[in-house]
């Protein structure tokens, strides 16, 4: 049975690989294929989440005994990356079958899609390095793709931008892999934790690649000052992918791959967990108050994202038990909102050709699906309670307080107020305020979207009131994991 | 028989007579069927309140009823409703913190098993006298009264009647008398406070009384005055003055609730209360003028009334019975007290002569009717009652009710009997009149001669009687300071709450506004600035990143070198 965690990368790279041929002989039935494909792997990540099988499990590819050959790990973190992204993978196809709509060759979509979530659960389930950057170029070659799907003028420039941004970062990455492997001459990860050489004189050369792997990984989830692609990128894709994007892509090719380099290969040093709340803490100011004063929707929201990405890694940089599940907590609830927030801003597109928010406007009585679910999600990301988003953020600032970063604690509430401020002035210029005449008729958005967006509103509700036995569940043992550091993954080599 | 069913029984009896007295009078009104809805709640939440074991639960009940008091005096007024709301609920404030601390001190919220607690100590003297206040305000003492004096103008008689009339009497004394029998044993020291309050009360309202020249509001001011009697007869803490002032509650809501009515009446019949525009009604409303005159005597004590009686067991409760520290005091509340009451006679001889004996103004209509027999029956009712319970107040009150209530006999240390007392004065009467109808006196009457000149309008309206007390000394302060509101303790408190609020406007509001608007336009202005920095170019963008690894790389090598 635990072989099946293969299914995640091969399902869908074998879809991946069949839509192109499905794609010269049909015209339709793609969705309903895709469907069911991340219905499965949904329900498969649910399994490995609810009813957790022997964990931590480490799946020998080819048999091969461990220093050698690939190695996938599946424990309490893992699997709860994984199940992060197959939920909003699932939702963004759902919504997907009507907004892409819009676009020609929906298979090549599809496809792309397939990869970037071969890519990212690649990513989640890899214990090779190299496999880990593999992954990753999939996933973000494919987002490349994706964002410049609907090859305007604009989505190309992003895209290129994106392009060459994300390359000088992977080239990083790669150089830092280069000096790890020079220096171990391992590649598995638990290996390289064993080989790690420790001692006084050994530290310069760890700063040196971790400071390799703060650039590379940092640019990928976009922490501040490498965040500039990403307002750019994130807009300009179609609205599921931007879901998928801020959702997802930067926080597992960004924020996983770093952490459990961070944490598990090297045990977090106090000087890099102080930079990279440093980081973090800049990420989170920068991008709200670059945010409060946008005007487009979309890109309103892709500050958003870099500035709650910073509350992620404010939280696991910490390195308290409280603080490391609470930027677990941040990382899915962020995931589920801006997830919808996107969708909402697709929708909002797709029904009035706009999204400018000075042309938008009374959109409360047309589009009644969309501006609830929005309300919720505005809500939530602002963190008014109970909904999912002021959990995550109160465990964060309490933890700040615990460990007594006042400094930061207090910033992350002044955030979530700039925030809030900003959502309320989303929700009055778009939905609430009464616009004389100039938006026509406007019909509320097909109904798979809405399907799609009124889920993820109920998600938000749902962990909201039950966060504290997925606190209990799922955090906490996650948080284990990362806690555990350099030794966890030494004696994951015995097994 | 105890105090609950005491109150319960008087309640419905008054309160049931009162609506009676309502299908009536307030026949004509429009929203008549909520007056009867709101009164009968009333009393229902009142019997609730007197029957409950439980200080919580009382508290409930006791706050319903200022919802209900509001409801009942908005029907007519919303400024008069929210002014009885708001003095009204500083007492039950009052009264929620003093039983707040009171039942931390006792333990537990059951009324029954509560052991009288001590005031000696700082705590349970708080307590006691932040509960005699909410109790002392729901009645209506002086400096709380002015929403009754309001409500008198802007409320029908009945609803004046019932509510400041009778049942707010009836729910603050019986609140008081539960702090004094059940809850505390009242250090002297406090009591003389509370007789103090009581004794100001009856004296200050009186003398406002005396110069009113509107018949409810005159009788408003002696709803309120009265309280002062009742508070004196339980703060003297004797038994006998307790029971006094317990009997007091019962006659005042008796012949209050008659006189109130018979305001009513007169409104009915002529239109208004005012006292200068109406006179001579004794010939065409006997049985109002009757009525009214009885429970005048009975309000200013005159024997054999009832109202005699328990001024008289009030009087015997402050004679000190030794020389105690307070002894002077007691004897000054008493002569203010005995004062107070002749001047509530002299303000009623003012009404008697205004509204019945003198002649007709001009304004007045030629027939005016008496009152429908359903409000004649309830004032003959009330005004019966007033003679019954003063001559026989031992057997009809004392031996059935307070001898279970004090589970003591009551023995009366004046000699006064009642019932030998008013077969003398029948007796006397009588023989007067027979003396009067054997001399066969003769008599004529004449023209007035004033030299020659003809007597246009020889009318004394009686609304004059009184207004040179307005240039005694102390008394031209008094009134001067009433006139400017400065007795409304209603208005200073609103006054002193729109200084305060003006303070924290501009103190406080503006600044931290100004502050706050401030910190908004700053984010707006980095927002502005690190906007400018995006400039979509490429090459920027990467520049950022390698400055951003250099810089990162230093600090670390640096922090390096500190280690």
């Amino acid at each position: 049975m635990m072989n099946a965690i293969i299914l995640f990368v091969a399902l869908p790279l074998f879809a991946a690989f069949l839509l192109p041929i499905m794609g010269k002989f049909f015209k339709r039935g793609f969705d309903t294929f895709i469907f069911l494909v991340v219905l499965f792997l949904i329900f498969l990540s649910l399994y490995m989440l609810i009813k957790p099988p022997a964990m931590p499990y480490v799946y020998k590819m080819g048999g091969w005994p461990l220093p050698f050959g690939i190695t996938w790990l599946l424990d309490s973190l893992s699997v709860f990356m994984l199940f992060v992204v197959n939920l909003i993978t699932f939702f963004a196809a759902v919504y997907s079958i009507d907004y892409m709509k819009q676009y020609t060759c929906k298979w090549k979509y599809y496809c792309l899609l397939m990869l970037l979530l071969a890519g990212l659960n690649g990513v989640a389930l890899s214990a090779d390095l190299f496999n880990v950057f593999i992954f990753l170029e999939i996933t973000s070659i494919a987002s490349y793709a994706l964002v410049a799907y609907g090859t305007g003028r604009e989505e190309t420039e992003a895209s290129f931008k994106y392009m060459v941004l994300g390359s000088v970062a992977s080239a990083f990455i790669l150089l830092g892999i280069a000096v790890i492997y020079a220096k171990t001459s391992t590649l598995n990860m638990f290996d390289m934790a064993r080989a790690m050489p420790q001692g006084a004189d050994s530290l310069k050369l760890k700063l040196f690649i971790a400071t390799l792997f703060i650039t590379g990984f940092g640019l990928k989830a976009a922490l501040v000052p490498f965040h500039s692609w990403l307002p750019d990128a994130h807009p300009s894709a179609p609205a599921p992918i931007s879901a998928m994007l801020s959702g997802v892509v930067i926080k597992v090719i960004g924020v996983y791959a770093l952490i459990r380099i961070m944490f598990n290969i090297f045990s977090l040093n106090p000087v890099i967990s102080e930079l990279l709340l440093a980081l973090g803490g800049l990420s989170m100011f920068v991008g709200v108050v670059l945010a409060i004063g946008q005007w487009d929707f979309k890109r309103l929201l892709a500050y958003h994202s870099i500035s709650q990405i910073g509350y992620v890694v404010c939280g696991i940089a910490l390195g308290t038990p409280l603080g490391i599940a609470g930027g677990l907590f941040h990382l899915l609830n962020h995931s589920v909102f801006k997830s919808l927030l996107f969708l909402n801003a697709g929708s909002v597109e797709y029904a009035c050709g706009t999204r400018e928010l000075k042309k938008l406007g009374n959109l409360k009585e047309d589009m009644p699906h969309t501006s609830w679910t929005s309300m919720v999600a505005s809500l939530s990301i602002a963190g008014v309670p109970p909904l999912c988003g002021f959990w995550s953020k109160f465990i964060i600032i309490v933890a700040l307080f615990q460990a007594n970063r006042f400094f930061y604690g207090s910033l992350a509430i002044l955030v979530g107020l700039i925030t809030l401020g900003s959502f309320l002035k989303v929700q009055r210029y778009i939905f609430y305020r009464k616009l004389s005449g100039s938006l026509l008729k406007v019909k509320e958005a097909p109904v798979f979207m809405c399907l799609s967006m009124a889920g993820l509103a109920i998600l938000c509700v749902l962990i909201g009131i039950f966060f504290k036995p997925i606190l209990d569940n799922v955090l906490i043992p996650a948080s284990q994991s990362l806690l555990g550091g350099r030794e966890y993954f030494i004696t994951l080599l015995g097994i | 028989m105890n105090i609950a069913l005491f109150f319960t029984i008087f309640t419905w009896a008054i309160g049931g007579l009162v609506i009676l007295y309502s299908f009536s009078f307030l026949k004509n009104k429009r929203n008549k069927l909520l007056y009867f809805a709101l009164y009968t709640l009333t009393l229902i939440l009142a019997t609730a309140a007197f029957n409950t074991n439980d200080l919580v639960q009382f508290l409930v009940y006791w706050g319903s009823l200022l919802i209900l008091l509001y409801a009942v005096l908005a029907l007519d007024s919303f400024k008069t409703a929210s002014k009885a709301l708001i003095i009204v609920g500083i007492g039950d404030f009052c009264l929620l913190l003093g039983v707040a601390f009171l039942i931390v001190k006792a333990k537990t919220t059951s009324m029954a098993d509560f052991i009288p607690l001590d005031t000696g100590n700082f705590i349970n003297a708080a307590a006691f006298m932040l509960i005699a206040l909410g109790a002392m305000i729901k009645a209506g003492i002086f400096g709380f009264h002015e929403w009754i004096t309001d409500a008198s103008q802007a409320t029908p008689a009945t609803t004046m009647a019932f509510l400041p009339g009778s049942l707010d009497k009836l729910l603050g004394i019986y609140l008081l008398l539960r702090a004094y029998l059940n809850f505390f044993t009242v250090r002297e020291s406090l009591s003389v406070i509370i007789m103090a309050i009581g004794a100001f009360t009856i004296i200050l309202t009186v003398f406002m009384a005396l110069i009113q020249h509107d018949l409810k509001k005159l009788l408003a001011f002696h709803a309120v005055s009265q309280v002062g009697y009742m508070v004196l007869g339980i703060a003297s803490g004797t038994l006998i003055g307790i029971a006094g002032g317990l009997f007091h509650m019962l006659n005042n809501a008796i012949y209050k609730t008659a006189l109130f009515l018979n305001a009513g009446n007169i409104e009915h019949g002529t239109g208004t209360t005012e006292l200068s525009k109406i006179g001579n009604l004794g010939k065409s409303m006997p049985v109002t003028f009757v009525c009214t005159l009885i429970s005048a005597l009975a309000i200013s004590g005159i024997p054999p009334f009832n109202g005699f009686f328990s001024k008289w067991m009030i009087y015997q409760g402050l004679i000190p019975d030794k020389a105690g520290a307070f002894g002077t005091f007691k004897i000054i509340f008493l002569i203010m007290a005995m004062f107070g009451s002749a001047l509530t006679l002299a303000s009623f001889i003012k009404v008697i002569y205004s509204a019945f004996l003198s002649s007709k103004p001009a304004e007045q209509a030629q027939d005016v009717q008496e009152a429908p027999y359903l409000m004649r029956f309830a004032v003959i009712i009330l005004s019966g009652l007033c003679i019954l319970f003063g001559v026989f107040a031992y057997p009809m009150i004392i031996k059935p009710f307070f001898v279970n209530i004090f589970s003591s006999e009551m023995t009366l240390t004046g000699l006064w009997k009642p019932d030998i007392a008013t077969g003398l004065i029948l007796l006397a009467l009588a023989i007067g009149c027979l003396i009067y109808a054997l001399s066969r006196a003769a008599s004529r009457s004449s023209e007035v001669f004033i030299g020659g000149e003809t007597l246009k309008d020889n009318r004394v309206s009686g609304t004059d009687f009184y207004l040179t007390v307005q240039d005694i000394g102390f008394l031209k302060f008094l009134y001067k300071k009433a006139d400017a509101g400065k007795l409304d303790f209603y208005k200073t408190l609103i006054s002193f709450i729109n200084a305060a609020s003006y303070v924290f406007y501009y103190g406080i509001d503006r600044l931290m506004n100004f502050i706050t608007n401030a910190a908004g336009k700053s984010v707006f202005v980095i927002s502005a600035f690190l906007k400018s920095l995006h400039t979509g170019l490429l090459d920027r963008y990467v520049a950022w990143l390698l400055l951003g690894f250099i810089v990162i790389i230093g600090v670390l090598f640096k922090c390096l070198n500190c280690m």
